[in-house]
């Protein structure tokens, strides 16, 4: 388990010196500049970019830009009068953090529910009405629902908070929101997935060594179920932790999500780098700890992986 | 499937372990969430008394972070908007856009129109209690000059001021740059030219003060949030910063020299992106003014609630010199010519902009006697397109071919619809097919600097301050901002005249002869002048927008009978 995990972690370290340089690199393509206000004469413009560093060779500017990276100095915005990066993603990243942790639970507890629902009652009125749920859950966008939720469920009807992120009252329904999504794949593949095992021969032999119907499927069925739910949620969680565009624009709610998509439009360089960074840590990391749980789920992967 | 038959009631709640499982399970979930509520204490923001709360507060929507605090670098709206509100320069707009003196009793002209010479008034400080002093003003405003400062705006100042340019350019000094401090009450500026709407210019945010003492101080942290910044104006920042997402919070600043006349306690800026929710919110109550845009500007145009002004913005297509087919007078005439404004504003922009036919908007007020510049001059481009037919046919026998022309806009969703729009006028009115070429915004700005383009639709340009000349000197033939490779030299003679000009009256004719070389000479193409729109409460009087610097000016608000 350790040298598989330690393998797991160089790779891991790997893709990350991949991810930076190739979004420095890509980044360099964006037309124009972070300067690009159009009050700005050519030469002051040259003047600007001197005094940031845009203008060294290609190379040196990489080089300085991976120095600092290592050291973890993503630099300074260009948007936000040079305030550090950092400061940027500590202050909003646990904002983003909290709601889509929030946003996760309930999604994968009513998932879960749903699924085993439709599962278990296979063909019935219920399992239809899950399916129809989780359909509509998969297929209607955020940006239709949020805005929908916020203006019949907070304006019209007044059962929360509309906007902001004052109290944990104001976080419910954009949390509600995340986990519609969440809940409907979860579902889904609970469903599908326990209907696969269920036609297993070792829950017929489960059954025929007398266990009741309840323990098969408690013990055997939703555990085998989870391998394949597992492959989905981390990565879903990995991006629902570092903030959603649409749902924090609507309910005005300062996490880091709506943040990526502003620096890229505006060439905040640093910014692109430093939410690009934070998005493949994040993602990286959640591969990692997806394949630790698949050897919990299932301890033949990690026998597998031990022999590697 | 044996399974398929139990029944799910059972399932779920009929057997001891089946119930602890689940129950497990959502115990497990509900101590998460409960966990998280205690743990997420800190990501809240405190409750900033924001929405309804306070009958002495004022709800406004800036939309948007706040992105420089420092006066010297600041470029963007909001950040102008806070520091107009919390920062008094030598003059202030009053609620008729017109100069007053603010943190000056007044100013000295010379005789020449050159030399101002402006003494503070008694007793002003900052929020930190010391003094305001000359030196403060002339630290800041060399600050924006200065090379290292690297400020974006730096030509507001350094066009006028003298010596500023050569500071700039790294080839003067600070002690060259003609900005004096005799006492610590007296500012005395020589200026390059003779710019009467100079007084104007000291209320722009890049011409406040800022304390060397102060700034030194607090290095790198200055100007980065509330409490590494310091207040000589009506309202100090108590809660917010740079990149905050959180409520900006202004209250009333006990040190500023007219706080008998500042009416509103608390000002909540409140940062909601999205335009539908911010019209909600106001519904709501919990935001006090609402800015409108799109097709909203349409539905609550009658409401009792709306305001609307037209901007001194104008949109307008620059076409480039350097290509071979618009040498021709009669292909740039006709292209200027080949579309409806009137269209153009109503159904296709439809948010209350107006139709443009010449480059100085209506609302820059100054003109000859009491007419507007814009009123003496009236209309430059006929608002009837039949006679662009003719004009581009002939430029065409005159080139000897047909031109294939490419027209460049920007990849918004409403610049899209102007470029078909346009692209669909000239193939009707001119019988001509133009090519539409989109990109972004920043590259699109790029492209029209290198002069690499035709027929540019990317940008506008909004006045720096209220005086024809903030639009007509873009077109001097050594304008770093002319990208159109037109010189003209009349129109250059014209124009520097007018600078020299001290004479008011003369200063105007020159400008009046100048502007209609623009239209004959086919040099660019107006669009349209654009608006501001929205919507406020009834009870927040005195709300003062400015066409110059920062906007609105909560200096003059007040609420009244919420």
């Amino acid at each position: 388990m350790f040298s598989y995990t330690l393998k797991r972690l160089v790779n891991a370290f790997v893709i990350l010196v991949v991810i930076a340089t190739a979004t420095w690199f890509l980044m360099q393509l964006l037309p124009g500049s972070p300067f690009n206000d159009q009050k700005l004469t050519p030469e002051a413009r040259a003047q600007i970019e001197a005094e940031y560093g845009l203008d060294d060779p290609l190379l040196v500017q990489y080089a300085r830009y991976m120095v600092n990276l290592a050291q973890g100095d993503l630099g300074n915005s260009y948007q936000y009068s040079g305030k550090p990066v950092m400061e940027i993603i500590l202050e909003r990243l646990p904002v983003s953090a909290f709601l889509g942790t929030q946003a996760m639970v309930l999604g994968v507890i009513g998932g879960l529910l749903l699924g085993v629902i439709g599962a278990v009652r296979h063909n019935s009125l219920a399992d239809s009405g899950a399916a129809f749920l989780a359909v509509l859950g998969v297929s209607i966008p955020d940006f239709v629902l949020a805005p929908l939720a916020q203006y019949w469920l907070a304006f019209q009807l007044g059962l929360f908070p509309p906007a902001f992120f004052e109290s944990w009252w104001h976080s419910v329904l954009p949390s509600i929101v995340l986990s519609i999504e969440i809940a409907a794949v979860v579902a889904t593949f609970t469903r599908t997935e326990m209907l696969e095992v269920l036609s297993q021969d070792y829950v017929t032999l489960a059954r025929a060594k007398g266990l009741s119907k309840v323990a098969v499927v408690a013990r055997h069925v939703l555990r085998n179920s989870m391998i394949p739910l597992i492959t989905i949620i981390v990565p879903l969680a990995a991006a629902l932790l570092t903030g959603t565009l649409i749902v924090e624009t609507v309910f005005a709610i300062p996490g880091i999500g709506e943040q990526f998509v502003r620096s890229i439009q505006v060439n905040d360089y640093s910014m692109i780098v430093g939410t690009t960074m934070l998005f493949s840590v994040f993602f990286v990391a959640s591969y990692l700890i997806q394949d630790i749980l698949y050897g919990i789920v299932d301890p033949r992967i990690r026998v597998a992986g031990h022999r590697e | 499937m044996a399974i398929k038959r139990v029944r799910p009631s059972k399932v779920l709640l009929g057997t001891q372990l089946s119930r602890r499982d689940f129950l497990k399970m959502s115990g497990t979930g509900l101590a998460g969430v409960a966990l998280l509520g205690t743990a997420g204490c800190g990501v809240f923001e405190q409750s900033s008394g924001g929405g309804s709360g306070g009958g002495d507060a004022l709800n406004v929507n800036f939309a948007t972070e706040i992105h420089y605090l420092d006066s010297a670098l600041a470029t963007d709206e909001i950040s102008f908007q806070v520091l107009v509100n919390t920062m008094e320069g030598l003059y202030r707009l009053d609620p008729d856009q017109k100069p007053v003196p603010a943190a000056a009793e007044g100013a000295e002209v010379s005789d020449d129109g050159l030399t101002y010479t402006f003494t503070l008034r008694d007793g002003m400080q900052w929020s930190n209690g010391d003094p305001v002093t000359s030196q403060d003003y002339r630290y800041a405003w060399l600050k924006v000059v200065n090379p290292d400062t690297a400020s974006e705006y730096s030509a507001l100042i350094y066009t006028f001021v003298q010596g500023a340019a050569e500071y700039n350019a790294g080839e003067g000094s600070a002690e060259g740059v003609a900005i004096e401090t005799p006492d610590d009450k007296t500012l005395r500026v020589t200026l390059v030219s003779k710019s009467p709407f100079f007084l104007q210019l000291t209320s722009f945010p890049l011409y406040f003060p800022q304390q060397q003492k102060y700034v030194e101080q607090q290095g790198d942290d200055y100007a980065q949030d509330a409490d590494t910044l310091i207040y000589n104006g009506p309202y100090v920042m108590t809660q917010g910063g740079v990149g905050a997402g959180g409520t900006t919070v202004l209250g009333k600043n006990d040190h500023y020299w007219d706080k008998a006349n500042v009416a509103v306690q608390r000002i909540n800026g409140r940062i909601v992106k999205d335009t539908d929710t911010a019209l909600n919110l106001y519904e709501a109550g919990e935001l006090d003014i609402t800015g409108l845009f799109g097709d909203k500007v349409a539905k609550y145009e009658d409401s009792p609630q709306f305001y609307r002004r037209v901007e001194p913005t104008t949109f307008y297509g620059e076409l480039n010199h350097d290509v071979p087919a618009l040498t021709n007078l009669n292909i740039r005439r006709a292209l200027m010519t080949g579309f409806d404004r009137k269209i153009l504003t109503e159904q296709i922009l439809a948010d209350g902009s107006e139709p443009a036919y010449a480059l100085v908007p209506p609302a820059i007020t100054p003109g000859p006697g009491d007419q507007t510049f814009r009123q003496a001059l009236g209309d430059l481009v006929p608002t009837d397109t039949s006679g662009a037919r003719q004009l581009w046919e002939q430029g065409v026998e005159e080139l000897g071919e047909t031109p294939r022309l490419k027209m460049l806009f920007d990849d918004s969703s409403i610049s899209r619809d102007i470029a078909t729009f346009i692209q669909g006028q000239y193939k009707e009115n001119l019988g001509a097919d133009l090519e539409i070429e989109t990109t972004t915004f920043e590259a699109g700005l790029a492209r029209v600097q290198k002069k690499d383009y035709q027929v540019s639709f990317v940008s506008g340009w909004g006045a720096d301050y209220n005086d024809p000349m903030t639009f007509l000197d873009l077109f001097l033939s050594d304008s770093p901002l002319n990208n159109t490779s037109w010189a003209n030299e009349r129109y250059d003679e014209l124009i520097n005249g007018a600078m020299q000009e001290g004479d008011q009256h003369k200063r105007m004719q020159m400008m009046l002869e100048a502007e209609p070389i623009l239209f004959d000479e086919a040099v660019m193409i107006p669009e349209y002048y654009s608006t501001a729109a929205g919507r406020k409460k009834p009870y927040f009087k005195g709300f003062v927008p400015h066409d110059f610097g920062g906007s609105p000016d909560f200096k003059y608000a007040s609420i009244e009978g919420k």
